[in-house]
C-alpha cells in the first residue's frame, strides 16, 4: 500500500489524528510504514504472555489487536502519536484482545452505584455492578447500564461556548468568567449554584472551597424528581432533613404506597437485590409478603403479592386508615377521621394485619411526595418499631437531598433581579423544573453550565462549560452515610472538556499544583492526570482521611467505609394534626393524573440514549414514547380502544393528541403518564429543536406545581383527533391459559416443593437417541441456564446489558412498530384479569367479561402480573437448527445452538420453525445506514461496541448465543493460567446485570456447580416441554405469597 | 377393422384434413402478430417492468422493504411461490397423466399447459431465490465444493429438497417439452420463407424427417418421459408441502399436506389453464381444436379436486380436535374466527363452495362462466397457501410473539409482477412455437376404436 | 451396429423409388401389400405417427426402456454416495440431534437425482440413437412430409420389377411415385 493511501486512510479516521498525521509529517508517515512509530519489544512482550512466535492465526490477530490498540488509545490522547504508541507496552495491566476491569461509580443518578468498568485497549465497553458496592451488589439498572453510551455521545459539546460561540481553549473562557464573578462579587450581587444532589465529599469540599472565595455564592440542590416529601417529614420527625436508608433485606412484609421502589425509586439496584432475597421460597424466615397500592401498575406493582389500586389522590386516607387499624391493634389513639373502611374493600385491613404479624421487619413506604402522608408513614413505621431493622434513619441515605421550596426561591429571586448570577451543575431545570427558567437565566448578569451536551439549559446560559463524563472524571460519592464509593477515569476526555469540580477550583483559584509526579498512579490513569488535576484534589483528600496507602487500596476495591454512628434516631413526630387534610382527600372527586418515571428514561438526563428508548417499558411493552395510561373505566367513557390519542389539561397545562395507551391494572379515575420524555434540546435520537428533529413524546414536567408533586387532582381529559400507534414490543397480552409459565403458591409449595410443577413428570417418547454429548460423564462441558421466576422483576437490565454486550443494534421507533425489534433477550409479560367471579387468561373470557361489565371494569383494575424473560432456548433437538438448508445454525459439542452469521444466506425458515421466536433477523443494514442514524452510524458511538462480536450484515439471521465469547474467554484464561473449568465462573452479560440474580448459567455437567443444583429442582421447568426440543434453559416455578392474609 | 366411433363426439370438429390442422395452428407463427396479440404483450411488459422495480428495491434495500417481522417471516413471498408451483403441475398432469390413461382429449391442450408449467416454475423460483437474506450468495445452497473447508449442504432441511425438486421439475418438464415439440417445429421449418426463420427452426428441430424409426422411439421416449414426470410431479408438491408439514408449527404440522397440496395443485393449475385456453380458443379462434368438450373435462376435474381440497380443509378441523394438543387446536379455531377470518373464508368460499356449481351442465359448457370461475379458483387457491403460511405463523406458541402482518406495496409488486413474466413468456410462446400439438391432433382427426 | 441408427440417412444409397400418400389408412393397406410381396420397405416418412406401421415395415422395438432404467439406476446410487460423502463422512453436523446416518430424510433428494438422470440420460441415447442433433442437415424428400404427407422410400435391387412396384403403389393410393437417386428425385 503506498504511504499516501495508508496516510488519507488514517485521515478518515476522525477520532485520533495526531498532527504530524494531518499534516502529512514524512518521518510519521515513514514511521507508520513500519506497523509501530517506535521499535517494540514485541516477541518479549508476548512471550511474557506465554504465546509462542510461531504464528498461528489466533497469535496474528494479537498482534494485530496490537496495532488497534496502537490507533484506539492514541485517539484518546491530543498528545501526538509517537508518545502514545510506546506507552502501550509499559504498564503491565494492557494486554490488547484482554479486557481490564477498573473499579467506579455510576453517575447515570444519583444512587451511587458501584460499578466495574470494562475497558478494551483503552475504551470502556461495559458497565457492570461492583459485587462488594453495598449499593449496587453486583448488579446494575438500565438506565446505568446505558450510560455508557453517553460517553460516545456525538451530542457532547467539543469546547466550551461563549454565547453559544465554541472557543478552544478554557483561557479565555476561565477569564471572562473569572472577571464577571469579580464583578458580581464586589458588588455583592448573589449567585446560585443550582446542582442536583450532590453526595461526594470531595465536590461538596470543592463547592465549600469556591464559596468561600465567592462568599457571594449559593449553593442550591434540587432533583427533577423530588423526594421532599420524605426529606420534609424526616426534618419535622427527626429533626433531620434526609432520606431514611431502606433496608429490604431484612423486610419479610412490605407494605408501598405507589414507591416504585423496584423501578425507580430511589436506589432501585440496592433495593432489587435485597428485595429479591426475600423473593425466593427457599430463604430462611420464609418468603416475604408484598402488598402494593398504586394507580398505575407499575414494575414493582407487578411484582406484589397482593396489589390493591388505589387513587392516589385519595392515598393520604388510606395511609391514615392503615394508621388507624395498627394503632388499635397496639392500643394507640386513632386519628379522628371518619371510618375508611369503604376505602378499598378491606384490603388496608389485610395489608394492616401483614404487617403486624411481621412488626419488627416489615416495612412501609410511600412514593408521595407529600410531607404529611410521609409523616403517617413514619408514623406507621414507628408503631410497627421497624426503624433500625429495615429503616436506618442514623445512617441515613444521601442519594436524594433537593430542596425545592430553596429552588423556588431562586427562580423568583432570579426572576427579580435579586438574583444575578447562575450556574447549573448536573441541572437543567428549563427542561425539568419549569419553562419560565428560560426568560428568567435571560435576565441573570452571569449564567454558567456545566452541562456536556447544549441541553435546554445550557442553551440559555451565557456559558457553557462542559464537564466530562463520569467515566472521564476523579471523584467520590458517598450515597449513603459511611459508605464511600470512587469515581475513577477509564479514558481520557475525549472531548475538550473539563470536570466542573475542576472549573469551580479553577475559578476560585483554588486548584492544587500539579508538580507531583503523576505516575504515581496507576498505568491508564497516570496519562489522565495531565487532563486532570482533580485527580490531586480528590487525592489530597483522601489521603487526609485514609492514608496514601489506603486510598489507593480503596481506589482498586472502588469503595472505602468510614465508622457509621450507633444508636437510634429520635422521633418526635405528631399525627393528629392530619385529621382535617385526611378528611380532605379522602372527599376528593374526580380524575387524578399520576407522574411516574419509567424504568429506563428515568428523569430523561440521559435524552438522547437510544438503548434507552428501545427499552420496552417492564408494563406496557411500550418503546420510544411516553403516553397517557388510562383505565378501561375512562377508555371506555371517552370511547377509546387502540391507536388513540387524548387532549390533557391539569394545572393550567394542556398537552393535544397524547398518545393513549389502555393499561390494565390503571386504577380507576385516575391517568398516568411519564416523566423525562419531550426533551427539545436533547440532540439527533431525543429531539433537538435547533437541528430539526422531533422530541420523543411530551414533556410532563411542566404538570409538577411548585410543590413537585407527582399526584395532580382534577385533570381534564377528552378524546384527541388524532391516531398515533404506539410502537410496542409486545402485542397480545393474555397467556390464552397455556402451560408456559407455572405458579403456586407459597403454602401449597411448603406442602409440596413440586406444585404447581407436576406437569415435568411426565415422559416423552422419542426416536431419536441422545446425544454422546449430552450423556452424563462426557468430558465436555453442557452449557445451560436457569431463570428464577421468583427473583426476576422484569426491569430489563439484562436486554440492555446483553445489548451493549453482543453488539445488538438500535432499530427505531417505526422498525418496532413493524415488530422488528432485535433485542435478543426479551421479557414476556402476562396479565390475568381477575374479577369477583374469575380469573381470565383468555381473550375471549375477557372480551365476554367487558361485554357484561357495569361500567367499573374492576378485571381491568385487578390484574395479575407475570414477567418471563426469554431467550434462545439452545435446544438439544433444536427446530431450527434441522430446517437450515446451509448448515448455518447448528449444534456444538457442549449444547450451544450456534449461528453461523457469514454462511447464513437469509431463508428465515429458522425463525419461522423458532416455537419461542426468538431468532431476530437483520432486515436491513442496520451499521453505517442513515436510515438507522443511531450510535451505530457514527465512528464515536462505534468506540462502544464489543470487539469480540461480530457486527452482523444484512439479510443474516441472529440469536442469543449464550455470550459464546464469554465461555471462550474463560476457556483461553483457563488454557493461559492453567487451573480448572469447574473453577471458573462464566457470566452471560443477562446473568451479570440481574440486580436480583434471577439468571443462573453454568455447566450441567458439573454435578455441584449451581446450575445443575436447579435444573435439578423441583420447582424447575422448560417452556413447551411436551415439543420435546430438550431446551437447555430452566425456569423456576413462580411462587407467590398470596395466602398469608 | 378401422371405422369412426358412433359412441364418442369428435375431439376435433370442423372435418379438419391434416392440411387444415397445419394451417390453422402454424397460422400466428406465419403471418405477422394481431393487433389483440400486441395489447396483450403489451401490457404484460408492463407488468414485467414492475416486477423488475419491486425485486430491484427488494434487493437493494434489504427485505425490510417487505412487511414481514419478526414472528411471520414468510409472507406474500412464500405464498406466491406455493401458489405458482401449484399452477404449473397441471401441465405435467395434463401431459403425463393422461398420456398414461391415454385420454386423447389431452391432445389439444397439453401443448399449451406444459409451456404454462414451465412460465409457473420460472414465476415460482423467484421466490424462494429472491426472498433470500442474502440472494448473492444463494448459490450456497447447492452441494458444491467451497472454501469454507468443504462445509456441505444440510440434507435434512425441506429447503434443500426444494432445491433439488423444483430444479428437476424444471429441467425434466422442459425437456418433456421440447421431445413433444420436435416434429411440430421440423413443420414449422417445412412452412417458414424467412431465412432467419428457416435457420432457427431448422436449428431446433434437430432435422426430424418423421421416420417410422423415430416415431416409434419418439412414442417410446414421450411415454416413459410421462410415466416419470407422474411421480415426479407429485414428488414435488409432496416436498413442497414439506416445508410446512416437517416443521413444529400448529398449523403446519400436518400430515395430511402432501395429497392435499396435490390435490389443491392439481385444482389451481386446471384453474389456470381454463382462464388461458378460453381465451385462447377465441382470440386465435381454435374453437374446433379446444371445443366445449375439453373445457367441461377440465371443469369436471376442477370440480372434483376442489371438492377433495375441501374435504382436506374440513379433515385438518377434525385431526386438530382429536389431537387434543391445544396449540393445534388453537391455531385451527384461530384461522376461522381469528383477525384472519377473511382470508379463511374467502378460501372456503372460492374453492370449497364455488366449484359445486360444476354439477350443472350450463356451468361447465359456458365458455365466459368457466373462465370467471378459473378466476375464482386461483384466487381461492392464493388465499390458502396465505392462511395456511401467515395465520400459523401469527399466532404460535408463545402469545407474547402474536403480530399481525400484511403485505407492503413492495410484495403486492412483487406478486403482480410474476404475472407479467408469466405472460410475456406466454405469448413469446403463442407467437414463435406452435400452441396445439399438431402432430398428435392429426391422429386424432378422425376417431378411432 | 453402431449407436446411431444407420437407416435414417437417404445419403450414399442406390436408387429408390418413392411413393407418397395423403391417407393413412392407403398407405397401411400399401405397405402392408408390399410387405407380402416380399419387398423390403427401407422407410416411411410421416408428419404424424401411424399406429401399426412401425411393426408392418419390420422396425423393430427400441430399448430406449432399458437405457432409461439403467440410467434411473446410476442416478439413484450416485446421489445416495453424494450424500453418504459429504453428510457423513467428509463433515458430519449435528443439527437438531438428527443421526448421522442414512435416514428418511434422504430419500427426497435421491428421489429427484434418479428421475434427473432417468430423463436425460434416455433423453440424449434417443437423441444420438434417432441421429438428431440441433442444425443437423436434413433429407427432406418432400416439402409436405411434415404436414399432410407421407413418403414411402423403397431401395431397389438387382432384378426387382420396379415398373409392378409403381403400379402396385398407384393402385394402393399413392398419389405421386418418385425415383430417387444421388439426391436427384424425378417424377415417374
Amino acid at each position: 500500500m503506498s504511504l499516501l493511501k495508508k496516510a488519507k486512510m488514517s485521515n478518515n479516521i476522525k477520532y485520533w489524528k495526531g498532527e504530524e498525521e494531518l499534516n502529512r509529517d514524512p518521518q510519521f508517515l515513514a514511521d507508520q510504514k513500519r506497523e509501530f512509530g517506535e521499535a517494540l519489544p514485541l516477541e518479549q512482550a508476548l512471550s511474557d504472555e506465554g504465546f509462542e512466535l510461531n504464528s498461528n492465526r489466533r497469535d496474528f490477530l494479537k498482534y494485530f489487536g496490537f496495532s488497534v490498540t496502537a490507533v484506539a488509545l492514541a485517539s484518546c490522547y491530543k498528545t501526538n502519536v509517537r508518545h502514545a504508541v510506546p506507552y502501550l507496552v509499559k504498564p503491565e495491566e494492557v494486554t490488547p484482545g484482554v479486557a481490564n476491569y477498573y473499579r467506579s461509580t455510576c453517575g447515570a443518578c444519583t444512587a451511587g452505584c458501584g460499578v466495574e468498568v470494562k475497558v478494551r485497549e483503552g475504551r470502556p465497553i461495559k458497565l457492570d455492578g461492583s459485587r462488594d458496592s453495598a449499593i449496587s451488589k453486583g448488579g446494575l439498572c438500565a438506565t446505568g447500564q446505558a450510560s455508557i453510551l453517553s460517553l460516545y455521545d456525538t451530542e457532547r459539546l467539543a469546547n466550551p461556548l461563549i454565547k453559544n460561540q465554541e472557543v478552544q481553549d478554557w483561557s479565555t473562557v476561565d477569564g471572562e468568567i473569572k472577571s464577571k464573578l469579580a464583578v458580581l462579587k464586589a458588588t455583592g450581587k448573589k449567585v446560585v449554584l443550582l446542582s442536583n444532589t450532590v453526595n461526594s465529599p470531595s465536590t461538596l469540599r470543592a463547592i465549600a472551597a469556591f464559596k468561600e472565595t465567592y462568599t457571594n455564592v449559593e449553593h442550591i440542590s434540587y432533583d427533577a424528581v423530588s423526594y421532599n416529601g420524605i426529606l420534609n417529614a424526616n426534618e419535622s420527625d427527626f429533626g433531620k432533613r434526609a432520606l431514611p436508608h431502606y433496608n429490604f433485606a431484612n423486610a419479610k412484609a412490605i407494605v408501598s404506597f405507589g414507591a416504585d421502589f423496584l423501578g425507580t425509586w430511589i436506589s432501585p439496584v440496592e433495593f432489587q437485590a435485597d428485595y429479591g432475597k426475600n423473593r425466593r421460597p427457599g430463604v430462611e424466615g420464609g418468603m416475604s409478603v408484598h402488598v402494593q397500592f398504586e394507580s398505575t401498575l407499575s414494575m414493582t406493582g407487578t411484582n406484589a403479592d397482593h396489589r390493591f389500586p388505589m387513587q392516589s389522590s385519595k392515598e393520604l386516607a388510606y395511609v391514615a386508615t392503615l394508621y388507624n387499624y395498627i394503632a388499635k391493634a397496639k392500643g394507640i389513639a386513632q386519628i379522628a377521621v371518619p371510618n375508611n373502611s369503604e376505602l378499598a374493600g378491606n384490603s388496608i385491613e389485610k395489608a394492616a394485619k401483614i404487617l403486624l404479624k411481621n412488626a419488627g421487619k416489615s416495612l412501609v413506604v410511600s412514593g408521595s411526595n407529600n410531607t404529611e402522608v410521609q409523616q403517617l408513614i413514619n408514623a406507621v413505621n414507628m408503631l410497627l418499631d421497624n426503624y433500625n431493622s429495615t429503616i436506618d434513619m442514623v445512617n441515613h441515605s444521601n442519594q436524594y437531598a433537593g430542596n425545592d421550596a430553596a429552588v423556588q426561591t431562586a427562580f423568583e429571586g432570579l426572576s427579580k433581579g435579586t438574583v444575578a448570577g447562575v450556574i447549573f451543575f448536573g441541572s437543567n431545570p428549563v427542561f425539568n423544573h419549569n419553562k419560565e427558567w428560560a426568560a428568567a437565566i435571560a435576565k441573570a448578569k452571569l449564567s454558567i453550565s456545566f452541562a456536556s451536551t447544549k441541553d435546554e439549559t445550557a442553551a440559555v446560559c451565557q456559558y457553557v462549560a462542559p464537564d466530562n463524563h463520569f467515566l472521564e472524571s476523579w471523584s467520590d460519592a458517598e450515597p449513603v452515610k459511611g459508605l464511600v464509593h470512587f469515581t475513577q477515569p477509564t479514558i481520557a476526555p475525549v472531548f475538550n472538556t473539563r470536570q466542573a469540580q475542576e472549573s469551580l477550583l479553577n475559578w476560585a483559584g483554588a486548584l492544587p499544583n500539579n508538580e507531583i509526579d503523576p505516575l504515581s498512579g496507576k498505568g491508564i490513569l497516570s496519562q489522565k492526570l495531565e487532563a486532570s488535576s482533580y485527580y490531586l484534589y480528590v487525592k489530597n483528600y483522601w489521603d487526609g482521611i485514609l492514608g496514601a496507602e489506603g486510598f489507593q487500596k480503596s481506589l482498586e476495591m472502588g469503595l472505602a467505609e468510614t465508622p457509621k454512628t450507633e444508636g437510634l434516631a429520635v422521633y418526635t413526630g405528631n399525627v393528629a394534626g392530619l385529621a382535617s387534610s385526611i378528611t380532605k382527600a379522602q372527599a376528593s372527586q374526580g380524575v387524578d393524573l399520576v407522574l411516574y418515571q419509567s424504568v429506563g428514561v428515568r428523569d430523561g438526563a440521559q435524552g438522547n440514549n437510544p438503548w434507552l428508548f428501545e427499552l420496552p417499558d417492564p408494563v406496557s411493552k411500550v418503546c420510544w414514547d411516553n403516553y397517557v395510561a388510562l383505565p378501561k373505566q375512562i377508555a371506555v367513557k371517552l370511547g377509546i380502544d387502540k391507536d388513540a390519542t387524548v387532549n390533557i389539561e391539569a394545572n393550567g397545562v394542556k398537552y393535544e393528541n397524547v398518545p393513549a395507551f389502555v393499561q390494565p391494572g390503571q386504577a380507576n379515575n385516575t391517568v398516568s403518564l411519564a416523566v423525562g420524555f419531550g426533551r427539545t434540546h436533547a440532540g439527533k435520537v431525543g429531539g433537538s429543536l435547533e437541528k430539526g428533529f422531533a422530541s420523543i413524546g411530551v414533556n410532563a414536567y411542566p404538570f409538577m406545581s411548585t410543590t413537585r408533586e407527582v399526584v395532580i387532582g382534577d385533570v381534564k381529559i377528552t378524546k384527541g383527533a388524532d391516531k398515533y400507534v404506539l410502537a410496542q414490543t409486545q402485542t397480545h397480552h393474555s397467556i390464552e391459559g397455556r402451560d408456559l409459565v407455572r405458579e403456586s403458591t407459597f403454602t401449597s409449595w411448603k406442602k409440596n416443593p413440586n406444585s404447581g410443577n407436576e406437569k415435568s413428570a411426565t415422559h416423552i417418547y422419542t426416536i431419536w437417541e441422545k446425544a454422546e454429548y449430552r450423556k452424563d460423564g462426557s468430558p465436555n462441558h453442557l452449557w445451560g441456564m436457569a431463570i428464577d421466576l421468583n427473583a426476576c422483576t422484569g426491569c430489563g437490565s439484562c436486554i440492555v446489558s446483553c445489548s451493549i454486550e453482543n453488539n445488538v443494534p438500535v432499530v427505531g421507533r417505526d422498525e418496532i412498530r413493524l415488530r422488528r425489534e432485535m433485542h435478543w433477550i426479551r421479557i414476556d409479560r402476562y396479565y390475568s384479569f381477575v374479577n369477583e367471579k374469575q380469573t381470565m387468561t383468555r381473550e375471549n373470557d375477557i372480551a365476554e367479561a367487558d361485554a357484561n361489565d357495569k361500567g367499573n371494569y374492576s378485571h381491568w383494575e385487578n390484574v395479575s402480573v407475570i414477567h418471563q424473560p426469554m431467550m434462545c432456548q439452545h435446544c438439544a433437538q433444536a427446530p431450527c437448527e434441522t430446517v437450515c438448508p446451509v448448515l448455518a445454525t447448528s449444534h456444538s459439542s457442549e449444547g450451544l445452538n450456534q449461528m453461523t452469521y457469514n454462511r447464513c444466506i437469509g431463508t428465515k425458515y429458522c425463525g419461522n420453525n423458532c416455537p419461542y421466536k426468538v431468532r431476530r433477523f437483520n432486515w436491513f443494514r442496520y451499521n453505517d445506514n442513515d436510515k438507522f442514524d443511531f450510535h451505530f452510524n457514527n465512528p464515536l458511538g462505534k468506540m462502544v461496541i464489543n470487539p469480540d462480536v461480530t457486527v452482523r450484515t444484512r439479510g443474516v439471521m441472529e440469536k442469543c448465543s449464550f455470550c459464546v465469547q464469554r465461555i471462550q474467554e474463560a476457556k483461553l484464561k483457563v488454557k493461559r493460567e492453567g487451573g480448572n473449568m469447574k473453577n471458573v465462573q462464566v457470566e452471560t452479560a443477562c446473568q451479570r446485570a440481574c440486580p436480583s440474580n434471577a439468571i443462573v448459567f453454568g455447566d450441567l455437567h458439573n454435578p455441584d456447580s449451581e446450575i445443575s443444583k436447579l435444573h435439578r429442582n423441583e420447582r424447575a421447568f422448560s417452556v413447551l416441554d411436551e415439543l420435546n426440543v430438550q431446551p437447555s434453559v430452566k425456569y423456576m416455578t413462580k411462587i407467590r405469597n398470596t395466602e398469608t392474609i | 377393422m378401422i371405422h369412426d366411433s358412433i359412441i364418442r363426439e369428435r375431439l376435433v370438429t370442423g372435418d379438419k384434413t391434416a392440411a387444415d390442422v397445419t394451417r390453422d395452428i402454424s397460422r400466428p407463427i406465419l403471418n405477422q402478430p394481431s393487433s389483440a396479440w400486441k395489447i396483450g404483450f403489451t401490457l404484460s411488459l408492463v407488468f414485467l417492468g414492475i416486477f423488475g422495480v419491486s425485486l430491484f428495491w427488494t434487493v437493494w434495500t434489504g427485505i425490510g422493504v417487505w412487511n414481514i417481522n419478526k414472528s411471520v417471516m414468510w409472507g406474500w413471498d412464500i405464498t406466491n411461490f406455493v401458489f405458482w408451483v401449484g399452477i404449473g403441475h397441471a401441465g405435467t398432469l395434463i401431459s403425463a397423466v393422461l398420456l398414461l390413461f391415454r385420454q386423447k382429449w389431452r391432445m389439444s391442450i397439453n401443448r399449451s399447459a406444459e409451456a404454462m408449467t414451465i412460465f409457473a416454475v420460472v414465476c415460482a423460483a423467484m421466490f424462494p431465490v429472491f426472498h433470500m437474506g442474502r440472494v448473492w450468495v444463494g448459490y450456497w445452497a447447492l452441494p458444491l465444493p467451497n472454501a469454507f473447508g468443504s462445509l456441505w449442504v444440510n440434507f435434512n432441511s425441506p429447503l434443500l429438497w426444494d432445491v433439488f425438486a423444483i430444479s428437476t421439475y424444471f429441467t425434466v418438464s422442459l425437456l418433456f417439452w421440447y421431445i413433444g415439440m420436435i416434429p411440430d417445429i421440423a413443420t414449422i421449418r417445412d412452412k417458414v420463407k424467412t431465412k432467419t426463420a428457416k435457420y432457427w427452426y431448422n436449428f431446433f428441430s434437430m432435422g426430424w424427417t418423421g421416420s417410422t424409426r423415430s416415431w416409434a422411439r419418439y412414442e417410446l421416449v414421450s411415454l416413459i418421459l410421462a410415466g416419470i414426470s407422474t411421480p415426479l410431479v407429485l414428488s414435488v408438491h409432496t416436498i413442497v408441502s414439506a416445508d410446512f408439514a416437517t416443521s413444529v408449527i400448529p398449523g403446519w404440522h400436518t400430515t395430511i399436506f402432501p395429497p392435499y397440496f396435490v390435490a389443491g395443485a392439481i385444482f389451481s393449475g386446471f384453474g389456470m389453464v381454463a382462464t388461458l385456453l378460453v381465451v385462447a380458443r377465441k382470440v386465435m379462434n381454435y374453437e374446433n381444436y379446444i371445443t366445449i368438450g375439453h373445457l367441461e373435462a377440465m371443469t369436471k376435474i376442477i370440480m372434483v379436486t376442489g371438492t377433495l381440497v375441501g374435504i382436506a380443509y374440513l379433515t385438518e378441523f377434525f385431526i386438530a380436535w382429536y389431537s387434543v394438543v391445544e396449540y393445534e387446536q388453537y391455531a385451527f379455531i384461530n384461522r376461522a374466527t381469528g383477525p384472519y377470518w377473511w382470508a379463511y373464508w374467502s378460501m372456503m368460499s372460492c374453492n370449497l363452495i364455488a366449484p359445486q356449481v360444476f354439477w350443472f351442465k350450463w356451468a361447465r359448457t359456458t365458455p365466459w362462466f368457466i373462465f370467471i370461475m378459473s378466476i375464482v379458483v386461483n384466487v381461492g387457491m392464493w388465499f390458502e397457501r396465505f392462511v395456511i403460511i401467515v395465520t400459523s405463523l401469527h399466532r404460535d406458541y408463545l402469545p407474547s410473539s402474536w403480530v399481525m402482518y400484511s403485505g407492503s406495496l413492495t410484495e403486492v409488486g412483487l406478486f403482480l409482477g410474476t404475472f407479467g413474466i408469466f405472460f410475456t413468456c406466454f405469448f413469446l410462446f403463442a407467437k414463435f412455437l406452435p400452441v396445439i400439438n399438431m402432430s398428435e391432433v392429426k391422429t386424432i382427426l378422425r376417431n378411432r376404436e | 451396429m453402431g449407436l446411431v441408427d444407420k437407416n435414417l440417412s437417404l445419403r450414399n444409397r442406390g436408387k429408390m423409388l418413392v411413393g407418397v400418400w395423403e391417407d393413412e389408412d392407403a398407405l397401411l393397406s400399401a405397405s402392408q401389400a408390399i410387405m407380402d410381396k416380399g419387398i423390403h420397405i427401407h422407410d416411411v416418412f410421416t408428419p404424424y405417427p401411424v399406429h401399426g406401421l412401425d411393426r408392418i415395415i419390420g422396425v423393430k422395438r427400441s430399448r430406449l426402456a432399458r437405457v432409461a432404467f439403467l440410467c434411473g439406476l446410476t442416478g439413484l446410487s450416485l446421489m445416495f454416495l453424494m450424500i453418504w460423502y459429504m453428510y457423513v463422512k467428509d463433515w458430519p453436523v449435528n443439527v437438531g440431534n438428527k443421526p448421522v446416518r442414512f435416514s428418511p430424510s434422504w430419500i427426497p433428494v435421491m428421489f429427484e437425482g434418479t428421475i434427473l438422470c432417468t430423463a436425460y440420460g434416455m433423453g440424449i441415447f434417443f437423441f444420438l440413437r434417432s441421429r438428431m442433433l440441433h442444425g443437423i442437415k436434413n433429407d427432406l424428400l418432400d416439402e409436405r412430409q411434415t404436414d399432410d404427407r407421407m413418403i414411402m422410400t423403397i431401395e431397389t435391387c438387382e432384378g426387382m420389377d420396379e415398373q409392378g412396384l409403381i403400379n402396385l403403389m398407384k393402385e394402393k393410393g399413392a398419389v405421386e411415385t418418385r425415383e430417387f437417386h444421388n439426391g436427384v428425385q424425378t417424377v415417374i
